[in-house]
């Protein structure tokens, strides 16, 4: 109770200031006008009378501070009194509070912006259970290949790593959905029968596996996410007895598992089976397709997991010599994998923000100072009434940290609107829609803003500290130039933004020259006009090779005979699609290598007009062709890099290549192509070695189509020419090659742009302050330059006087910033491609260019000055 | 009249104002005159202690002010015990007559 009674009363104190002290001053005055008559009753003079009331009450003042102290609003009271000066004082002068507003807002917005991003990628644990315990176990080779486990080697490590608590392993695949109006291709992943026990994952409706689910011989069973089973199951509740037909077979959907799973590493995934329904699964030991997941016990630090896993792969590698030879083991945690690529873009991004917010500040520490040395008068008069340093200071600080909560609130709008841009513009690096302004990313912002108000109100307050404002107050007229501490710290904002700036300005130009060096990258082939699709054969209705290759056959003609169709093929793995896969390969004609270490080569397989259709030129010797059959020799084609690595300065046409892990008959390299970028334009070029659909045709298979026409114009056709051969054959991802190399480079392209507009962003506030400082400058030094212009000085003296000053400093700041650059942009370099960070050329521009800008707004306002008149300026105070 | 004004705890002028409104409402100018006239004339109040206390025990929410107008026709405030004033007035003197005893049996032993 009397906790409400305080609020209320402090509460009216702060709000109806007015009233109570009326009623103070009605009260006391009705208790002297008692006393008053009273003396009078008792004799004494009215005039008397009234001076022995006073004298009673004593120091009037010293009550009505203690009623105050009590009846006041309290130390709420004071700040809501300094908020409100400093409101009014904002409101007297609005161009120095927008310019502060609108930089503190593009600072903190683009801070917050890009934290809501770290926040949601780098900061959050991922939605899993224990997620950061999480860690995934791969395979590795000596020589850095394929990085996955057969189910063989699974079940070794889940029974042998004691430093898991728990193990499952799990792939994922596009997979052929038929029985629906069209064939269609569903995400699914094929994982052991523990999967969702690792999760802790309890499914909606129905059970996920049981134990020996995943055994050669159980029956075919899968899991569902909701989103399938309502669009393709139409949310039946009856689920014992619904069937999908999944790669041509038919699977009982056993349960039902929440949307808000998403499959570590492919958040496409709708539908989960056993490890045993993986096309190409086998028990053998090199079957490998695999990658191990599971929690870390809670004592267990993952360096142990590592340790403990190389020696049980070293345990594999003895006892299984002829497929696991030269294996380790890679045990790292999920979050590290998922953040791995991204990390370092956001790290230096949020460097970038951070950076143009110390502009800001620097900025807004400038212009206050500026201001300060204004407001001298009033404080040395506030002083002189009775307010201590402390709460002169405390009111600036109000001012400014106003201000900053201000720039702040908009800030905060600004970044919204930025993080669904970012969004927008999102290149695939970005996790979607799980960006958020939360509770944490407004935390940051307040705090952010609080900080940054606190930090250039400083200056001020530290600079009243230092002025003798009683004597500033007798000084007749303005204050004649200020305190060269004042100056100081002026210039050295100044320098800082300088250097601040160029910083931002070289990170931003070795993206650009970056971005432009990996656009220039010859990938090897022509991608205009190419249209893609996949496909992938269901296993038990293509079971010999030679109905595989009759479909493979099929398609293209059909392909061929579609109008605006130049040309097609097929290829396994389409450049630039992430779809890649390695092999060992042993020469006959050389001494063999050590079990695991012969040499990797990128394979693929191909039709033979798969070169001319993506526009690879043929080298030397010949492609495939109608001769080479599955009952004909074996024959490859290679690229000319492998032809230099292993045959130099020969003709490796009629050389002969063996395979490790395929059968021993020797292929004889027929042809040498044109090199290919495979992955990734900024990859170094790798062997290649192709070989023939007609040998080895298989199930998958990429088409390949050189357009006459848009290439987006023929998708239907091109979809309708596969199904001519088999109308429940699905197809996915219909794309043009140009697509591919677009996303290729988007994040670089995306880093890129952000940096650019950080960049303009930070010259644009170092512009505007420096054009404040030197605006200001001159404005107080109206009275001097009419003092030189009336002794002699010419316009252009005096233009050389405050441009010159201005200049020094921003020069400074140049070097400053050149240091700082060739010191921090190494950071950098994993970013770059084709650039060194230190690239002597575009430091010198980014120089030239911030040097311009400083020089134009210097210029502006000092040929301002010249124009005033001198005798106005003289008599100007 | 007194030789000297008898300084006054805090705490003691608390309960003497809630002592005083016990009786009936009065605005602060009667409370100082009233405890003069019931300590026959030893304790006089000082104007610069007895508002502070009056606002202090206002806000402990033992007394109430409302302004009205006093004999003489003026504007004044007058305070009023509340019931919560009422036992804290209570709790006082019962700790007021435990500590003259004291002090009371302390000064007796010679």
């Amino acid at each position: 109770m009397y906790w409400l009674r305080f609020i209320r009363l402090r509460l009216r104190g702060l709000l109806r200031k007015e009233r109570v002290e009326e009623e103070m001053d009605a009260e006391l005055r009705f208790h002297l006008m008692m006393r008053a008559q009273e003396n009078v009753r008792n004799g004494m003079t009215p005039e008397s009378a009234m001076l022995d009331a006073r004298r009673r009450f004593g120091r009037l003042d010293s009550i009505k501070d203690a009623a105050r102290e009590i009846k006041g609003g309290g130390m709420l009271g004071t700040l809501w009194q300094d908020a409100r000066y400093g409101v009014r004082m904002m409101t007297k002068s609005p161009v120095f509070t927008a310019i502060a507003v609108l930089t503190l807002a593009a600072g903190v917005g683009a801070n917050t912006a890009i934290f809501s991003v770290v926040n949601a990628v780098l900061l959050k644990a991922l939605p899993y259970h224990n997620s950061r315990r999480l860690v995934l176990v791969s395979g590795a080779d000596q020589s850095a290949g394929p990085v996955v486990l057969s189910p063989a080697e699974a079940q070794d490590f889940a029974s042998q790593l004691t430093t898991l608590e728990d193990f499952a392993a799990m792939q994922t695949q596009s997979i052929n959905l038929t029985g629906g109006a069209q064939p269609e291709r569903v995400r699914g992943a094929f994982v052991t029968a523990n999967f969702f026990e690792v999760f802790k994952l309890l499914p909606t409706a129905g059970r996920t596996f049981t134990r020996g689910e995943d055994q050669p011989g159980a029956e075919r069973v899968v899991v569902v996410n909701e989103g399938f089973w309502r669009s393709r199951l139409n949310s039946d509740p009856e689920l014992a007895d619904r069937k999908v037909i999944l790669n041509g077979e038919p699977y009982s959907v056993v349960g039902v598992v929440p949307n808000s799973f998403r499959h570590p590493l492919d958040a496409e995934v709708e539908i989960w089976t056993t490890v045993q329904r993986f096309p190409g699964y086998s028990e053998r030991r090199d079957a490998r397709f695999l990658f191990g997941i599971g929690h870390l016990r809670p004592d267990v630090t993952r360096e142990q997991a590592q340790v403990e896993a190389d020696t049980v792969a070293a345990r594999m590698a003895q006892a299984y010599p002829s497929e696991s030879a030269g294996r380790v083991a890679k045990v790292e945690l999920l979050e590290e994998r998922t953040v791995r690529n991204i990390r370092p873009i956001l790290l230096a991004l949020f460097a970038a923000v951070g950076c143009i917010l110390l502009i800001a500040c620097s900025n807004l520490a400038n212009l206050t100072l500026a201001r300060g040395t204004a407001r001298q008068k009033e404080f040395a008069l506030r002083s002189a009434l009775g307010a201590s340093r402390g709460r002169l200071a405390r009111q600036l600080l109000t001012e400014t940290t106003l201000l900053a909560l201000l720039g702040g609130g908009i800030g905060l709008l600004l970044a919204g609107w930025g993080t669904d841009l970012l969004l927008a513009v999102n290149p695939g690096v970005l996790p979607r829609g799980e960006v958020r302004l939360d509770a944490s990313v407004l935390l940051f912002t307040l705090g952010v803003s609080m900080l940054t108000g606190f930090l250039f109100g400083l200056a001020p307050a530290w600079q009243l500290s230092r002025f003798d404002l009683h004597t500033k107050l007798k000084e007749s007229g303005s204050v004649v130039g200020e305190g060269a501490g004042a100056l100081r710290a002026r210039s050295v904002f100044v320098v800082v933004q300088m250097a601040l700036a160029l910083v931002l300005l070289a990170g931003g130009a070795l993206f650009i020259k970056s971005f432009y060096r990996l656009l220039q990258v010859d990938p090897g082939f022509k991608s205009e006009n190419l249209l893609t699709l996949e496909y992938r054969l269901p296993r038990n209705k293509y079971v010999e090779s030679s109905a595989q290759w009759e479909f493979h056959r099929q398609v293209v003609e059909q392909l061929r005979a579609v109008p605006g169709v130049e040309s097609a093929a097929l290829i396994r793995g389409l450049p630039l699609t992430g779809n890649s896969s390695s092999i060992r390969i042993t020469l006959p004609d050389r001494e063999t290598p050590p079990g695991g270490q012969e040499p990797q080569v990128l394979f693929n397989t191909a039709t033979p007009d798969y070169f001319a259709t993506i526009g690879i030129p043929l080298v030397q010797g010949r492609l495939f062709n109608d001769g080479d059959r599955l009952d004909t020799p074996a024959v490859v084609v290679v690229n000319q890099t492998l032809a230099r690595r292993f045959w130099p300065g020969q003709d490796p046409t009629g050389k002969q290549i063996k395979f490790v892990g395929g059968d021993d008959t020797p292929a004889t390299i027929v042809g040498i192509v044109g090199d290919a970028k495979h992955d990734w334009l900024s990859e170094e070029q790798r062997p290649q070695i192709y070989d023939c659909y007609s040998q080895s045709p298989g199930f998958f298979a990429t088409v390949v189509v050189r357009t006459k026409v848009e290439p987006t114009s023929l998708s239907q056709a091109v979809r309708e020419a596969v199904w001519k051969v088999d109308k429940e054959q699905p197809v996915w991802k219909v794309r043009t090659v140009e697509s591919l190399l677009a996303y290729n480079v988007a994040d670089k392209r995306f880093l890129m742009l952000l940096m650019v507009v950080f960049a303009g962003l930070a010259l644009t506030i170092t512009a505007v302050g420096l054009y404040g400082v030197v605006n200001y400058t001159v404005g107080r030094r109206t009275h001097e330059i009419g003092v030189r212009m009336a002794l002699g000085a010419r316009a252009a003296d005096v233009l050389k006087l405050v441009v010159s000053q201005g200049m020094r400093l921003a020069l400074t700041g140049v070097c400053v910033g050149l240091l700082a650059s060739l010191a921090l942009t190494r950071f950098i370099q994993s970013l770059l491609f084709g650039v060194s960070a230190t690239d002597a050329l575009t430091l010198v521009s980014v120089s030239a260019l911030l040097g311009g800008v400083a020089l134009l707004a210097c210029y502006v306002p000092a040929r301002r000055a010249t124009k005033v008149d001198p005798l106005i300026a003289l008599r100007h105070e | 009249m007194p030789t000297q004004d008898t300084k006054l705890l805090q705490g003691t002028l608390d309960m003497l104002i809630l002592k005083t409104l016990s009786v009936s409402p009065l605005h602060g100018y009667g409370i100082g005159q009233r405890i003069v006239l019931m300590s026959d004339d030893v304790l006089r109040v000082e104007e610069g202690s007895l508002y502070p206390a009056l606002y202090r025990i206002e806000r402990q929410g033992w007394i109430s002010s409302e302004w009205g107008v006093s004999d003489n026709n003026l504007r004044a405030k007058f305070y009023k015990l509340t019931r919560a004033g009422r036992k804290q007035l209570q709790v006082e003197e019962e700790n007021w007559g435990r500590l003259a005893d004291a002090v009371f049996k302390v000064m007796r032993t010679a």
